[in-house]
């Protein structure tokens, strides 16, 4: 993990104020392309333990490859699609004005390079010359500024990327450059303008398909079966893409995901849990990283007898992460406390002392006897029964809060009902569930703040909505950083939730194919991927 | 002609009794579209902006009524989930219509299967004096029926996948691009699918017959002197293969429905894949024309099997 470049690049631009991208783009773009690919694999921070190795070996153009995916995809609109499963395969088709990284940096992309104004209020962004939409129109001033509008909310007044309802204007310069004017500072919404460039008008276009500057072209959409990408030819990243073709295909059964991995019908899946990783490791590369997802035990806050913090810390006591990690991470998964990817090693705090890693019994009876519970209590642990790792990731949590004498019981409820009653509705007591993060180092900390429609375990902390407020009117990273910090020992020393495992994100390829690169947020990236030559 | 009044009747009122309790089941589960699509990235001011474009803040009856209007002029409206394009969502009438075709002909192929093997294997046990084929057809049939219909899946998936090598697991080819392939794939879903039923429907062939062969106009044939062939296949088996098409039209009507587990497991993209993952994420138009689509089949079904009773069995019509 030590490998994972964390977001440097951000920091840099925030201390040095002020222009981007020139030095990330002209290596990403220049740079001979299977030195790309070849980094690839062990760029990816793969942990000590990894289970394979990408096949090394002669880079080669052209072929198809049948990645599986998890989820259908609800829509094809990136700026409004809003699953992670969808935004991991929308990635290959379109891009921002800048995009992410494998190392967690962001390059430029639409954009040639921007800059940021003084006072942070204006962005200024030069367009890379000769970026060509799907439809090989040439990405023009206007699309960039129809983009920014309709994610900002600039065009019918409902923003469809909430981080962006700062802009207050985007103004086009002359044809290769567009300003964009915020009416607050905020470091981290260069992360935003990862959002997709699209053409003018197109999301009005009755029947249009969906146009992007990414990699791969969209082809063909069926419900339930798949999405189909080629390549676009006209990429501007020289030598990108390697593979003609990608059909996701959607397989929503595990055995069956096996079967066909083995049978050799789709030759790349992601999210592998540990027992498919165990048996596919056998025949096929397996490849780990940590995920882009902070597991917890998450508590309600509000409601009796978890509204008593002794109550949270004696819960938190109670729980031994590292049997967690033996039974469902296979022991690969990094043992957190935070709601923070430990990838984000600038932001990321290690809490684990806090509670320990392993079991306190003494000390959680002892919590549980001061806060009026001495013989425990019942709890109902709501999870979603689609996702089997929270599943078995409560059976063993069940078991360890007996041992302080809390009896919990496992709910186990479909995935639509949890999204209503947990976390929409908040009707519940504790739940397991995992948080996908995006590599906006706050995004994870921000749902905790008391007022936040997106805080679902109803943390109500007066010291963590102070150091919030202070995180908002931060204007650079470095100040953004230390606050973060803060932030992350409050929720621990609360108690607020039982942050669990961030748990290795387990990736079976085939044994011809190479060049496939981790992120630290949820996407999947086919167009460094290629056939070994034989 | 009064007796098909009736039965049109009869369809109307299901129909409609079916729709308004798919309607209000509706209500009641917990979980709701605006959830499901925003999922955690909702906030209420996009919640309130998709559940008007939806129209779900207007009242329930309302509603309902709308939708039940639009579907008597033929618009069956577009799904919640799944998307045409940029900015369309998938028609429903489109939807389906991509769908049915795979369960019907599985539904097809599975049938033909089931009767092709099982008729004479009723028949041939019926007229078996070997003790101890019978015992082995005993045996076999009662496994068949009793192992889950998911385990069977992955059975067939091994044996004639993995092992025979006779087709790619998962490798579903579309009938749109290449039909042969598509028919070939089918094959293994519909064996798993037809070895239950070949049992069910060879044991009830049996015992019917063995019913049938205790009956007095089979003592007068033998009394007369006719073959035990001539028997069992000329008085016995037509009348042994009356409840047995009763039966039959239970399976077909179950397949056509969609076999749900089957097509899970096979990742078959059918009506009874979609019906479930509609189901999960309440995409509520979906689930409607589905549901009435399946109780429309099954209504059918019955007919059909209730008018070729009447022309088997005289007795039936002159009633």
């Amino acid at each position: 993990m030590k490998k994972y470049l964390s977001i440097f690049f951000v920091t840099l631009l925030a201390l040095t104020a002020l222009t981007g991208c020139s030095g990330s783009t002209g290596e990403s773009s220049g740079d001979n392309t299977s030195n790309v690919s070849n980094t690839g694999t062990t760029q990816a921070g793969t942990p000590d333990n990894v289970t394979g190795v990408t096949a090394t070996g002669d880079s080669t153009y052209g072929g198809t490859v049948v990645v599986g995916i998890q989820q259908d995809i609800d829509s094809l609109d990136p700026h409004t699609a809003t699953a992670a499963g969808t935004k991991e395969v929308l990635f290959n088709i379109f891009e921002g004005l800048v995009k992410n990284a494998p190392n967690g940096d962001l390059i430029c992309a639409v954009a040639e390079s921007y800059s940021l104004s003084e006072d942070g209020l204006v962005y200024t962004f030069n367009l890379r010359q000769g970026v060509k939409f799907h439809n090989g129109n040439l990405v023009t001033a206007e699309d960039v500024k129809y983009s920014i509008e309709r994610c900002a909310g600039l065009l019918d007044g409902t923003p469809l990327v909430s981080t962006m309802k700062i802009i207050t204007a985007v103004d086009i310069v002359d044809e290769k450059t567009v300003q964009v004017t915020v009416d607050s500072v905020n470091p981290e919404l260069i992360y935003s303008f990862t959002n997709a460039i699209i053409p003018n008008g197109s999301a009005d276009v009755e029947g249009a398909d969906p146009i992007g500057t990414g990699p791969f072209r969209y082809v063909s959409y069926t419900p339930q079966e798949g999405i189909v990408v080629e390549k676009n030819e006209d990429y501007w990243q020289e030598g990108l893409p390697y593979l003609d073709r990608v059909e996701f295909k959607i397989i929503t059964d595990e055995e069956t995901a096996t079967l066909e991995l083995k049978a050799g019908t789709i030759q790349l899946y992601s999210y592998l849990t540990d027992a498919q990783a165990t048996e596919l490791s056998k025949t096929m590369q397996v490849l780990a990283s940590p995920s882009s997802t902070v597991q917890a035990l998450f508590l309600n806050n509000a409601v009796e007898p978890l509204n008593d913090v002794r109550v949270r810390q004696a819960i938190l006591y109670a729980l031994d992460k590292d049997e967690i990690n033996v039974f469902v991470g296979g022991g690969d998964a990094t043992v957190i406390s935070s709601s923070m990817l430990p990838s984000l090693e600038n932001f990321y705090v290690d809490l684990n002392d806090v509670y320990g890693t392993g079991a306190n019994v003494d000390a959680a009876k002892q919590l549980l006897t001061e806060a009026g519970y001495p013989d425990g209590f019942d709890l109902v642990i709501s999870v979603p029964s689609n996702y089997p790792v929270h599943m078995q990731t409560a059976e063993v949590i069940v078991e360890q809060l007996k041992a302080v004498g809390i009896n919990a019981v496992i709910d186990a409820i479909e995935w639509n009902t949890w999204l209503s009653d947990v976390y929409s509705n908040r009707e519940y007591a504790a739940t397991v569930c995992a948080l996908t993060g995006d590599s906006t180092p706050g995004y994870l900390l921000s749902r905790f703040e008391s007022t936040s429609s997106k805080n679902f375990i109803n943390f109500a902390s007066e010291e963590y909505d102070e150091v919030y407020a202070k995180v908002v009117a931060a204007t650079t990273m470095e100040e953004r950083g230390e606050y973060y910090k803060e932030l992350q020992k409050i929720l621990v020393d609360e108690a607020g939730t039982g942050f669990t495992l961030c748990i290795a994100n387990k990736v079976a390829v085939a044994n011809n194919l190479a060049g496939y690169l981790f992120y630290p947020v949820y996407v999947q990236d086919m167009s460094t991927v290629y056939y070994v030559a034989e | 002609m009064k007796y098909f009044v009736k039965k049109i009747v009869t369809l109307i009122i299901t129909l409609l009794l079916v729709s308004i309790l798919a309607f209000l089941a509706f209500q009641i589960i917990p979980g709701d579209v605006v959830h499901s699509i925003l999922g955690t990235e909702a906030t209420p001011e996009r919640e309130e902006a998709l559940r008007e474009e939806l129209g779900l803040d207007k009242p329930p009856i309302e509603r309902y009524l709308n939708w039940g209007k639009n579907v008597l002029r033929g618009d069956f409206g577009v799904s919640y989930r799944y998307s045409k394009n940029m900015n369309e969502m998938m028609p429903v009438k489109e939807l389906i219509g991509d769908k049915l075709p795979v369960t019907l002909w599985l539904a097809l192929l599975s049938v033909g299967i089931t009767v092709l093997i099982a008729i004479p294997l009723g028949v041939l046990w019926a007229g078996t004096k070997n003790k101890f084929l019978d015992g082995v057809l005993n045996v076999l049939t009662q496994t068949s029926m009793a192992i889950p219909a998911f385990f069977l899946g992955i059975l067939v998936t091994y044996l004639f996948g993995i092992a025979l090598k006779m087709f790619s697991p998962g490798a579903y080819v579309s009938y749109k691009t290449n039909f042969g392939g598509f028919i070939h794939y089918l094959i293994f879903p519909a064996i798993a699918i037809a070895i239950p039923k070949i049992g069910m429907t060879a044991r009830f062939l049996r015992n019917s017959t063995l019913t049938e062969l205790t009956s007095d106009y089979v003592r007068t044939a033998r009394s007369k002197g006719a073959s035990e062939k001539r028997i069992l296949f000329k008085h016995v088996l037509r009348n042994a293969m009356l409840p047995v098409i009763t039966f039959l039209g239970m399976i077909i009507a179950e397949v056509v429905a969609g076999s749900i587990v089957v097509e899970q497991v096979f990742a078959l993209p059918g009506i009874g894949r979609l019906l479930i993952s509609a189901i999960s994420t309440r995409d509520f138009p979906v689930v409607e024309i589905l549901i009435l689509y399946i109780t429309f089949v099954v209504i059918i079904v019955y007919f059909v099997v209730d008018v070729l009773y009447r022309v088997l069995d005289p007795r039936i019509r002159e009633k």
